[in-house]
């Protein structure tokens, strides 16, 4: 340590018992207060009435998404944090919902929490439907210039303005097994997404794969997931994108979704159902009967432990217009009718919790791609060399909401109030198609559905 | 005269009103205002979060429910889906239910417990079943039901997909479904059984009956009336299937098991379509109707019968 960090260091030290004292005298200052508070109001007769709270703390209330152990304990980490540093001044109560989507669907705006973590492809359903506060001029232009290229895309709505931060993003791409692999005869196992796999190469590899197997299956693609709508339209939209489309283009999505290459592409996927290990019990790939898995980063705790030094890791097939990727993860974001210093404390939250500390926090519990530029270059496992950088290279190259082409990759979710419906309408169609239906058929259905619910909503 | 038509109305019917309160208040706020709502909500555009706010749009709603060529099909293989199911269920869980009734009915030891055992899948989740059976169903050769399948045919049957099968999706999901809920009409049946009076089997022994004899014409006749509040209560049961599906396959392969109602919550809250899960419930409310009016015509309840 030179001299200067340890000033640094002492004069920190000194500050932080500053701090303290302070907050000692505020406590005690607020007991004081609090006890002749309610005094008073027992005089008076309104003990029920005098709040928890007396002593000026600006309340906020937090909604958080209890899905994933890891995510929600981070959650209560930090909101005990915020409230221990800033004791006296803000407080935040912390709610978990299981299903955020239906909660704040179904939450008029000034019954909404000060801030609360959603599914970032919700995002501009909530913007249109007037639930979420816009935040450039609010949060600090440095937090979201920090942001990956890809979340930055994710939390801008189609009117250019910001509405959420996030803390992490998410990776897709193929997990494999060097061994089987090369007992299989593999040679140019790609590692860096410009080197990706053909579709008609994967088709071989899996061939080549199944015929090595004991139970003659090749791939895990997550199957117990379900097929229907859910989780295809995060991990086979890359399919549509790889194809050189967007499931709607330029508000259409008839001659886009059902366009004869994204057919085409459909029909190889569908093809490779024979060497698919239905994974009923989630661990085709790490009980070795699969060498290939078409799933996100979450998985690769549980898969580097089980394969240890024999893992790889690999971008998704090409389809022809280059490999293709998903992002987008969990967003946050302040209601709509916060304002005066409940906003002000809303946004003192955000700011708190996009600390690399509490996003690094957050990503070693859930194995998440950290959303910012500073946090991903102090993370072991998505830096520059890390085991996942594959990952962090997709998301640089964020194709936007531009024509997918072959120089980006991650193609965010059709950032559009309508995602519900093109989300249901493509699920369906998916799972159609990888039970033996006409792909044609199930896609044209599918974007006919999506435009008509479209022109019903006047565009959006 | 007067006077006590009077005290007739305030004695006995005031009481009669006052202890039916509870009952019609509640069906008031949550069967019929939702209901007239329904109706009303079924003729506009209207959706959870609108910005443009509810447009009102007349029989549109229906048209595309009942008449649109390309919106209309899956309305109408939903409801043949509902009928399958409900054909393949009623008699199935009915039959079952009287089997299981009469067999549990006999006077053993520890005939308590095989009585709970059999009900005990009513009384799970049925988010539960259909999650562990969503492993039992599985179509490689990890799956219970294919790994028995092939131990007892000795490698023989092959792999069956249960639930991607567009031909056996929906019967996969009627024998789990009666698996769940057989328990619940057994119980009633088993209840109608110790109704019957112990001397008609007598009499039926005196007369040389043997089982069967006696089961068809002491039993049946005995259980008529709650054999048909079973199989009307079934048949409801049947029609209003969704859990399930929504859990285990979202409505395909290819639409085979779309139903009514599985359209109806996800039109509503998955795609926040409120007009048209609105117009979906009140077809669907008339069919239902409908069905069940037909049925007590055809199985009149019979009040002699004791």
């Amino acid at each position: 340590m030179t001299n200067t960090q340890l000033q640094t260091t002492v004069c920190k030290q000194k500050n932080h018992i500053i701090v303290k004292l302070r907050k000692v005298i505020r406590l005690k200052l607020k007991k004081i207060s609090a006890v002749a508070g309610s005094i008073a109001a027992l005089t008076l007769g309104l003990g029920v009435m005098a709040p928890a709270h007396a002593s000026g703390a600006q309340e906020i209330t937090v909604w958080a998404m209890c899905s994933e152990t890891g995510e929600i304990a981070a959650a209560r980490e930090q909101v005990a944090a915020f409230n221990g540093y800033y004791e006296g001044d803000y407080h935040a109560t912390l709610t978990c919902k299981a299903d955020m989507g239906t909660a704040v669907k179904s939450t008029s705006v000034d019954q909404l929490p000060s801030v609360f973590e959603f599914d970032g492809e919700n995002l501009a359903a909530y913007v249109y439907a007037g639930k979420l506060k816009q935040l450039d001029g609010l949060v600090p232009a440095s937090v979201f210039s920090n942001e990956l290229v890809s979340i930055q895309a994710e939390g801008t709505y189609k009117d250019g303005h910001k509405y959420s931060v996030s803390q992490y993003d998410s990776g897709l791409g193929l997990y494999g097994s060097k061994k089987k692999l090369a007992a299989a005869g593999i040679k140019d196992v790609p590692t860096t997404w410009s080197k990706a796999w053909t579709a008609s190469r994967f088709t071989q590899v899996l061939s080549a794969l199944a015929a090595k197997a004991p139970g003659k299956k090749a791939l895990d693609i997550k199957e117990n997931y379900g097929m229907g709508p859910g989780w295809p339209g995060y991990a086979f939209t890359p399919i549509v994108n790889s194809a050189g489309y967007q499931i709607v283009t330029n508000g259409k999505a008839v001659g886009s979704l059902d366009n004869a290459k994204v057919v085409s592409a459909f029909k190889t996927f569908a093809s490779w159902k024979k060497y698919v290990d239905p994974s009923a019990d989630d661990k085709a790939f790490e009980n070795g009967r699969v060498g290939l898995a078409w799933v996100g980063h979450w998985q690769y705790p549980a898969f580097s432990k089980a394969l240890g030094k024999d893992l790889v890791v690999l971008p998704l097939p090409n389809f022809g217009a280059g490999t293709k990727s998903g992002q987008g993860s969990h967003s946050w974001g302040i209601g709509k009718n916060s304002a005066g210093t409940e906003l002000a404390a809303a946004n003192v939250f955000l700011q708190y919790i996009m600390q690399d500390k509490w996003i690094l926090n957050v990503t070693d519990q859930n194995g998440a791609v950290p959303a910012t530029k500073t946090a991903l270059n102090k993370s072991v496992n998505y830096r520059k060399g890390g085991a996942l950088q594959l990952y962090a290279d997709q998301l640089a190259a964020s194709c936007g909401t531009a024509t997918p082409t072959a120089k980006c990759v991650t193609v965010p979710r059709t950032i559009s109030a309508a995602w519900p419906v093109i989300n249901t309408a493509f699920g369906t169609a998916m799972q159609t198609i990888w039970n033996g239906g006409d792909a044609k058929t199930a896609l044209h259905t599918a974007a006919v559905t999506i435009d008509q619910d479209n022109t019903d909503h006047s565009g959006y | 005269m007067a006077k006590a038509k009077k005290s007739k109305f305030g004695q006995d019917n005031l009481v009669g009103v006052l202890m039916s309160l509870p009952g019609l208040i509640l069906l008031t706020l949550f069967v019929i205002v939702p209901f007239i709502t329904a109706i009303y909500l079924s003729f506009f555009n209207v959706d959870f979060n609108m910005v443009q706010g509810p447009q009102f749009w007349g029989l549109e709603q229906y048209r595309r429910i009942l008449v649109d060529p390309i919106t209309s099909p899956i309305f109408y293989k939903a409801l043949m889906n509902n009928m399958t199911f409900a054909l393949i269920v009623v008699p199935a869980q009915t039959g079952l239910a009287v089997l299981l009734a009469v067999m549990l009915n006999a006077k053993l030891k520890g005939i308590a417990f095989f009585r709970t055992f059999f009900f005990m899948p009513v009384v799970f989740p049925m988010s539960l079943v259909a999650i562990i059976w969503a492993l039992m169903f599985s179509r490689d050769s990890m799956g219970m039901l294919n790994g028995l399948l092939n131990l007892f045919s000795f490698g023989y049957i092959q792999p069956i997909d249960w639930l991607g099968d567009p031909n056996i999706a929906l019967l996969s999901i009627a024998l789990l479904s009666i698996w769940a809920g057989v328990g619940f009409q057994m119980v009633i049946v088993l209840a109608g059984l110790q109704e019957i009076p112990a001397e008609l089997y007598e009499a039926a022994s005196l007369d040389r009956a043997n089982f069967w004899q006696r089961f068809w014409n002491v039993t049946v006749p005995g259980l008529r009336n709650t054999l048909i509040f079973v199989i009307i209560i079934t048949t409801i049961f049947s029609l209003r299937l969704f859990d399930q599906v929504f859990i285990l396959t979202k409505g395909g392969p290819i639409d085979a098991t779309q139903t009514v109602m599985y359209q109806a919550v996800t039109s509503a809250f998955i795609e926040g379509n409120v007009g048209r899960a609105s117009a979906i419930t009140v077809i669907f409310v008339l069919i239902i109707i409908a069905i069940t009016l037909l049925q007590r015509l055809v199985l009149r309840q019979n009040r002699e019968v004791k």
